[in-house]
C-alpha cells in the first residue's frame, strides 16, 4: 500500500457533511478524507477504504457498491442508518458480499476502532473496547462451563444494575457465543467436526483443548462480551450466506436435527450493538459482542448493529 | 439452563398451563402436548426469561406437534424475549392463538422496569402506551420497545 493511500478514506454518500462530521469527531488526528460520486468507485484503488454510506443512495449506487464489495469486502465499509430502516437492513442482505457495516450511531471508539483496523493497525485487543476496565475470564472445556460463563455476566450485571432486559440479551449472546465455541468450533487435525451434530445437552465426550476462553468487562456504560476458541473453523465458504442471512431483520428459520439451531450467529448479532469477528483459519476464532447499557432496552432497539469480521493468517 | 413448567387443570373442559425461567435445549413440552390433545390449552408465557437458539427450535417442533392436536392452544402474557422472537423466527408462533402480550417499561427516574399486559385478539384496539406511571417511583416510565414494530407479528390491522 502506498503512503500516499495507507491512512486515507474515500466517502461514498449522499450525505458526505454528515460522514465527515462524524470522522472528524471520532478522532484527534483524523485521517485523510475524501468524497468521490459513486460513479468514480470503480477506478478507487483497491488498497483505499472506500466508506459507503448507504443511507439515500439509488438503486444504481447500492449496485456499483455490491461491485466494489465483491472486489474487495476487507477494504469497504457500510455505514447504514439504525435498525428502524428494515428497508435498508433488506438491502444490505442482498449485497454480494460484505465484511463491515456500522451503524451511523455506532460509538465513535467502535467506530476509531473499525478504521484503524482497516487502515491496517493491529488487533487493539478487547481492553480497548472498555479502557480501563479489569476484564474477568473463564476457560472453556466443556459444558459445564457455559453456567460459569453464564456467572461473569450476571455477576456484571449486578455489580452494574444492569436492567433486567439487557441482561437477558447479555445472557444470550454469551450463551450463544460460548456453545458455539464449545461445541461447533473443536476439529480435529484433519479439520473434521468433532461435536457439531451432538445435542448442545449432551456433554462433550472430552475436555475442549485447547481450551477456549470467555472475557467480560462492564464500565457501567458499555457491556463486553468476548469469547475465544483455538480452533478457527468458522466456515469460510458459507461466510457471504452467513452474513447475509445475519443481517435480514425476519423470516429466520430454524436447522432441524440434533446439533445446533443455525440460529446461534443471528441471536448474537441482534443481541449486540456492535459485533467483531476476528478469524485466523485453523488457528483461532474471537467474536466479541459490545452492548451499550445507557437508555435501556429501547435505546438498544434504536441504535442499529454494527459488524466486523477480520481475517488474518496473524493471531 | 432448564425451563420449568407447571401445570394445572382448570376444569374438565379446558387445561391451563404456564411456563416461567429458560426455553432452551432440554425443555420438555411433552406434558403440554399431551393436555393439548385432551383440551383447549390456554398457555401462559409471561415468566418467560430468555430463550436459546436451540430452544427457539424445541420451541417450533413444540408448535408444531399441538398444531396437530384435535383442540386449540392460546397462549397469553407472552414475554418480550418471546415477542422479540415470533418478529423474527418464521414460524415461532405456528397456529397458536395469540390473546395478550407482555408491553415492557422502563423508567429512567428510578431506573426500574415494569410490565403491562396487551390484549391483542382481532377486536381489540392495540395500542401501546408511550409512557405509564411507574409504580416504583411514581414517575412516568417510558415503553422499553420500539412501538412501530413490537407488534409486528400480528400483522395489519
Amino acid at each position: 500500500m502506498s503512503e500516499a493511500h495507507a491512512r486515507s478514506l474515500v466517502l461514498v454518500s449522499a450525505h458526505p457533511e454528515r460522514c465527515l462530521r462524524r470522522v472528524t469527531e471520532a478522532w484527534v488526528a483524523p485521517p485523510s478524507v475524501r468524497s468521490i460520486a459513486v460513479e468514480d468507485l470503480g477506478a478507487l484503488p483497491l488498497a483505499t477504504i472506500a466508506m459507503i454510506d448507504v443511507d439515500g443512495l439509488g438503486s444504481a449506487a447500492m449496485a456499483a457498491a455490491t461491485t466494489r464489495a465483491q472486489r474487495c469486502p476487507d477494504r469497504t465499509l457500510f455505514v447504514v442508518p439504525p435498525a428502524g430502516s428494515q428497508a435498508l437492513s433488506t438491502e444490505l442482505a442482498q449485497l454480494g458480499s460484505f465484511r463491515h457495516v456500522l451503524s451511523e450511531q455506532s460509538r465513535n471508539l467502535d467506530f476509531r476502532l473499525t478504521i484503524d483496523r482497516l487502515l491496517g493497525d493491529p488487533d487493539p485487543g478487547v481492553q480497548a473496547y472498555v479502557p480501563g476496565v479489569d476484564l474477568r475470564e473463564h476457560a472453556l472445556r466443556g459444558a459445564d462451563d457455559r453456567q460459569a460463563a453464564l456467572a461473569l455476566v450476571e455477576d456484571a450485571a449486578q455489580a452494574h444494575s444492569i436492567p433486567g432486559r439487557l441482561t437477558e440479551l447479555a445472557l444470550t449472546v454469551a450463551e450463544e457465543l460460548v456453545t458455539n465455541a464449545l461445541y461447533n468450533a473443536p476439529v480435529a487435525p484433519d479439520g473434521a467436526p468433532m461435536y457439531r451434530h451432538l445435542s448442545r445437552a449432551t456433554p462433550l465426550p472430552a475436555p475442549v483443548r485447547p481450551p477456549g476462553r470467555i472475557q467480560v468487562a462492564c464500565d457501567g456504560l458499555t457491556l463486553v462480551i468476548a469469547v475465544r476458541d483455538a480452533f478457527g473453523s468458522f466456515p469460510l465458504e458459507r461466510i457471504d450466506d452467513d452474513l447475509r442471512r445475519m443481517v435480514q431483520p425476519s423470516g429466520h428459520q430454524v436447522v432441524g436435527g440434533e446439533g445446533g439451531a443455525g440460529l446461534g450467529l443471528v441471536m448474537a448479532y441482534r443481541g449486540v450493538e456492535h459485533l467483531h469477528i476476528d478469524l485466523v483459519p485453523g488457528r483461532s476464532t474471537q467474536v466479541i459482542g459490545i452492548i451499550g447499557l445507557q437508555g435501556g432496552f429501547r435505546r438498544f432497539a434504536r441504535a442499529g448493529h454494527s459488524f466486523n469480521l477480520f481475517i488474518s493468517e496473524d493471531a | 439452563m432448564t425451563s420449568r413448567l407447571s401445570h394445572s387443570f382448570a376444569d374438565e373442559t379446558r387445561s391451563h398451563a404456564s411456563l416461567s425461567g429458560i426455553i432452551s435445549e432440554d425443555a420438555d413440552f411433552s406434558e403440554i402436548i399431551a393436555a393439548a390433545q385432551a383440551h383447549p390449552l390456554t398457555l401462559r408465557l409471561g415468566d418467560i426469561q430468555r430463550i436459546s437458539s436451540t430452544g427457539v427450535r424445541e420451541w417450533i417442533l413444540f408448535m408444531r406437534a399441538v398444531a396437530d392436536a384435535p383442540h386449540a392452544v392460546t397462549l397469553t402474557e407472552v414475554a418480550p424475549t418471546l415477542v422479540r422472537q415470533l418478529n423474527m423466527i418464521d414460524g415461532f408462533g405456528g397456529s397458536a392463538v395469540i390473546a395478550s402480550v407482555v408491553l415492557p417499561y422502563y423508567c429512567d427516574a428510578c431506573g426500574k422496569e415494569h410490565a403491562q399486559v396487551l390484549a391483542v385478539g382481532p377486536d381489540d384496539p392495540r395500542d401501546i402506551d408511550a409512557h405509564r406511571p411507574c409504580p416504583h417511583c411514581g414517575e412516568q416510565a417510558e415503553f422499553d420497545d420500539l412501538p412501530s414494530s413490537y407488534l409486528a407479528f400480528l400483522g395489519a390491522p
